[in-house]
């Protein structure tokens, strides 16, 4: 397909009534419509390239979601799909009717979500701009394989990880303890929580989320900045006017995205730590819904409650990019 | 949420959490706590299984009806065949069972799995979870039909009675009464770890019993004792402070306990075993009583004082074993049936490793009353079919359970001779390299199955069985039971696994200083109010059935 085929096919899809008109004089006639082997024969390539990740797509997102059912059953696991009793909207109760337990939950995964987007999601971008800005390509491999390391670790091994340097007979109060000093809680501390849950992540993923920005930022006209400087831009002023202009799209795109699943906020993370903290600061919604209802066998209401997260999070993406379709940005796809 | 998070949930539950209240529990391993959290509405009208001792084999010491098992010093001379035919028909069985050590390698490059086949005479594969999966492996296989023929029962199950009775077979016209008859080695299982496979009036499984060495106690090291001259057996709970006192050297990252013993804490005071009755059948839980803020007093306390190692609350048993091994922790929670996994995790450890048992303290100086643990582990059961299927099933489940000193239990926990054990001069098996991994180092985890009555046996270690005995012998006649063993609670399946997890975070706080002692009263009256009270009520009524 020539890239004014797909163009084309582009702007007769979105086909509003007052550029239908324009897009018709500016594209070639509608083609008529390939009978389906055709397409198909004519696509062949494409789709055998596409087939495998569209059957898993359907094999493990879309045939799942049809299990969304059992919110409205009172589920029982060994009863056939769809023979287990229904209860209508019953347990969707238990996120309305005021319960202190699941209010607290919402509370700290709200806190967690502000903080994570306000001091998780810019990270990479720093991150990725002290590394651009890195004059030895070996270099710049190195620090980068380095960073992206701790991506693959579990949270189990991370968990284990911050205990080992920063728990009670960890390095750090070992070795306050052999000196006498008094030591510090910080692992297990309610106070410190949000605070140890931020690190964390930002120690795990930050490396690897400066992928996308790299990227982004390798794709910047190296002319620009040879303007700039030529007119007397100072590198802050390129970085503002030249860098962050480069990189918009993409974060952007990220942040619409990252809305997508605010209300998850690392559920084996926080469940490995929850003992020592206690339920009163760790509760989130996901652990709610472990502590409520998967314990107990209550999947239904696991399930509403999953269900609710899920439609909140597609109406936060949507609305978000609504707001960036009006601020004339491309949000997630092109409007 | 993937499944392996779920896992890790249950595992680490295990950790002060589910020490201090031992109230949860799912699939147990052998060394945790089981959890009375079910039976059955009590067996109205059920027949249990005519106890029939098999006697081919005497013991050292022979076990006591009060309940302390068999004791064996070595392994019975000369174990000879107790059956003459293949309990199989040659047809495939498939079964499920969760195992708390590596996944034994499969059936096609296991030559011990192959000769089990052999000896059983069909072809028995079984799909193998790490226990500390095994609750959602469970109920994921319950949903997709996929457990096989027979299997390990997740007693946590939150729907189990309908669960049993909608899928698994009913065996009582096959074991009830003198029925069982038939089935020998099924027929020397215990009459009380019978109680716990009736549900809805029926027996829908089998045991796999532990009698009394599922009870908890507490382990110390006895090489770290003495290097520090100290008694390992205080008698008061004042001794027992300054004992965890004197095994404590922070400096040197040294904690006397692994973590707040909190079951043995309760003990000490003398509270219900979780769930007491009185002559009138009502139901009190330890939580609602005077003394379990006691207990949490004194946890407190050992905490504040610094004698409880400082990462124990978010560590797994497994880790805080590891301590004990290693020496930073000398004091140690566990149930009897844990005692060879005290020493396996010594195994590095010094030349004069050893480790005792504690008598456990009490206010009073004599010793305190124990809590008898659940008789059963957990139970397996089997999917519904035809009587003759069934009645195969359950030959292979009676060879499985052939007991010590038979020819059938030698192979069966420690395979072949020369191949994967060797005997030493005590005629005790010494499991060889290939043996450790093919067959579990002796516990293949068919053991899940079904199991004989265990022993106290502990091969090449004939000291250690005679210290459980003297341990035994003093603690057992005070033997305290769980009234609820055998008794089924719905609400218990469906809200108690909610309750505990809020106990336990508030028992948490209370231990870490976060909130005062005083603060429990709420959390007991939160408890009642949350469905406590709904359990009580359901545990009466089911408990004066089994009277009437």
């Amino acid at each position: 397909m020539s890239r004014t085929d797909s163009a084309s096919t582009a702007s007769i899809a979105v086909s509003a009534s007052p550029t239908l008109s324009r897009a018709a004089l500016e594209a070639p006639p509608p083609r008529r419509r390939l009978a389906w082997h055709a397409r198909i024969a004519r696509d062949r390539a494409l789709l055998l390239m596409a087939a495998p990740g569209m059957l898993l797509l359907l094999l493990f997102q879309y045939l799942p979601l049809a299990g969304n059912i059992i919110a409205f059953q009172n589920y029982l696991p060994f009863l056939p799909l769809g023979q287990s009793p229904w209860v209508g909207l019953e347990n969707f109760t238990v996120i309305v009717n005021g319960d202190p337990a699941f209010l607290n939950a919402l509370r700290n995964t709200l806190v967690l979500t502000l903080v994570q987007v306000v001091l998780v999601f810019p990270a990479p971008i720093a991150l990725a701009l002290l590394m651009n800005s890195m004059l030895s390509e070996r270099l710049k491999r190195a620090v980068q394989s380095v960073l992206y390391l701790p991506h693959f670790l579990s949270w189990v091994i991370v968990v284990a990880i911050f205990q080992q340097v920063l728990g009670g007979s960890g390095m750090l109060n070992s070795f306050l303890r052999s000196q006498g000093a008094e030591t510090l809680s910080i692992i297990g501390n309610p106070d410190l929580f949000v605070a140890l849950l931020t690190s964390q992540v930002m120690w795990k993923d930050t490396g690897w989320a400066t992928i996308l920005f790299l990227a982004a930022l390798s794709q910047i006209d190296t002319s620009l900045y040879e303007a700039a400087k030529v007119d007397g831009a100072s590198r802050m002023r390129q970085v503002w006017h030249v860098t962050l202009p480069g990189i918009r799209a993409v974060v952007i795109l990220l942040l619409i995205l990252r809305l997508g699943d605010s209300l998850t906020v690392g559920f084996e993370q926080i469940i490995l730590q929850q003992g020592g903290v206690g339920l009163a600061a760790s509760e989130v919604l996901d652990t709610y819904v472990y502590n409520n209802g998967i314990v107990g066998g209550q999947w239904g209401v696991a399930a509403a409650v999953g269900l609710v997260k899920g439609l909140v999070g597609v109406a936060l993406v949507v609305g978000a990019n609504k707001i960036a379709h009006l601020l004339g940005e491309n949000g997630v796809y092109r409007s | 949420m993937s499944d392996s998070l779920l896992d890790r949930r249950t595992f680490l539950g295990a950790g002060l959490g589910a020490a201090a209240i031992v109230a949860v529990g799912s699939m147990a391993s052998c060394s945790t706590p089981t959890a009375p959290t079910g039976g059955s509405v009590a067996g109205a009208g059920v027949e249990l299984p005519s106890y029939i001792r098999f006697a081919g084999v005497t013991a050292d010491i022979p076990g006591t009806d009060a309940g302390i098992p068999d004791t064996f010093f070595a392994y019975p001379a000369n174990p000879q065949p107790a059956t003459t035919e293949l309990p199989a028909d040659g047809s495939a069985i498939r079964g499920s069972v969760p195992i708390n050590k590596a996944v034994p390698p499969s059936m096609d490059r296991n030559s011990y799995w192959q000769e089990l086949n052999a000896r059983i005479g069909s072809d028995l594969s079984l799909t193998i979870t790490p226990g500390a999966d095994f609750a959602q492996r469970f109920a994921t296989a319950v949903a997709g039909d996929g457990l096989g023929d027979v299997f390990t029962v997740d007693l946590g199950f939150a729907q189990l009675p309908q669960f049993l009775e909608t899928q698994c077979q009913d065996l009582t016209e096959y074991l009830a009464g003198d029925a069982v008859a038939d089935y020998p080695f099924l027929a020397n299982l215990p009459t009380d770890s019978w109680r716990g496979t009736v549900f809805n009036g029926a027996i829908y499984g089998l045991p796999i019993t532990r009698g009394v060495q599922s009870s908890v106690l507490l382990y110390t090291r006895r090489d770290l004792f003495e290097a520090r001259g100290v008694d390992p057996q205080p008698t008061t709970i004042d001794e027992f402070l300054q004992t965890c006192q004197a095994m404590t050297d922070v400096r040197s990252n040294v904690w006397a306990l692994t973590a707040v013993p909190m079951s043995m804490l309760q003990q000490m005071y003398g509270l219900p075993n979780t769930w007491g009755v009185d002559e009138a059948g009502v139901f009190t839980h330890a939580l609602e009583t005077d003394g379990y803020k006691d207990a949490l007093e004194l946890g407190r306390r050992l905490i504040a004082d610094e004698l409880v190692h400082p990462d124990s609350v978010d560590a797994s048993t497994a880790d805080q074993k590891l301590w004990f091994g290693a020496g930073s922790g000398a004091i140690h929670q566990d149930t009897y049936s844990g005692m060879g996994s005290m020493y396996e995790v010594g195994s590095g450890g010094p030349e004069n490793y050893a480790v005792g048992l504690m008598v456990t303290p009490s206010e009073s100086g004599e010793p305190a009353p124990l809590w008898l643990g659940n008789p059963n582990n957990t139970i397996s059961a089997l999917k519904q079919a035809d009587e003759s299927r069934i009645r195969m099933l359950l030959e292979v489940l009676n060879w499985l359970a052939a007991p010590i000193g038979t020819a059938e239990h030698m192979f069966r926990k420690y395979g072949v001779e020369g191949v994967h054990h060797e005997l030493d001069d005590n005629g005790d098996p010494v499991m060889t390299p290939l043996g450790d991994s093919e067959a579990s180092g002796g516990t293949f985890p068919i053991e899940y199955l079904i199991d004989g009555p265990r022993p106290s046996y502990y091969p090449g270690r004939p000291h250690v069985a005679q210290d459980i005995y003297d341990h035994m012998e003093v603690v057992i006649p005070t033997g305290v039971r769980n009234p609820t063993v055998g008794l089924y609670s719905t609400t218990q399946g469906t809200n108690g696994g909610r309750l505990t997890t809020m106990a336990n975070d508030a028992a948490n706080a209370i231990l870490l200083g976060r909130e005062p002692v005083s603060s429990w009263d709420e959390v007991a009256t939160d408890w009642r109010s949350g469905g406590g009270d709904t359990i009580r009520a359901e545990y009466e009524e089911a408990y004066a059935q089994t009277q009437a």
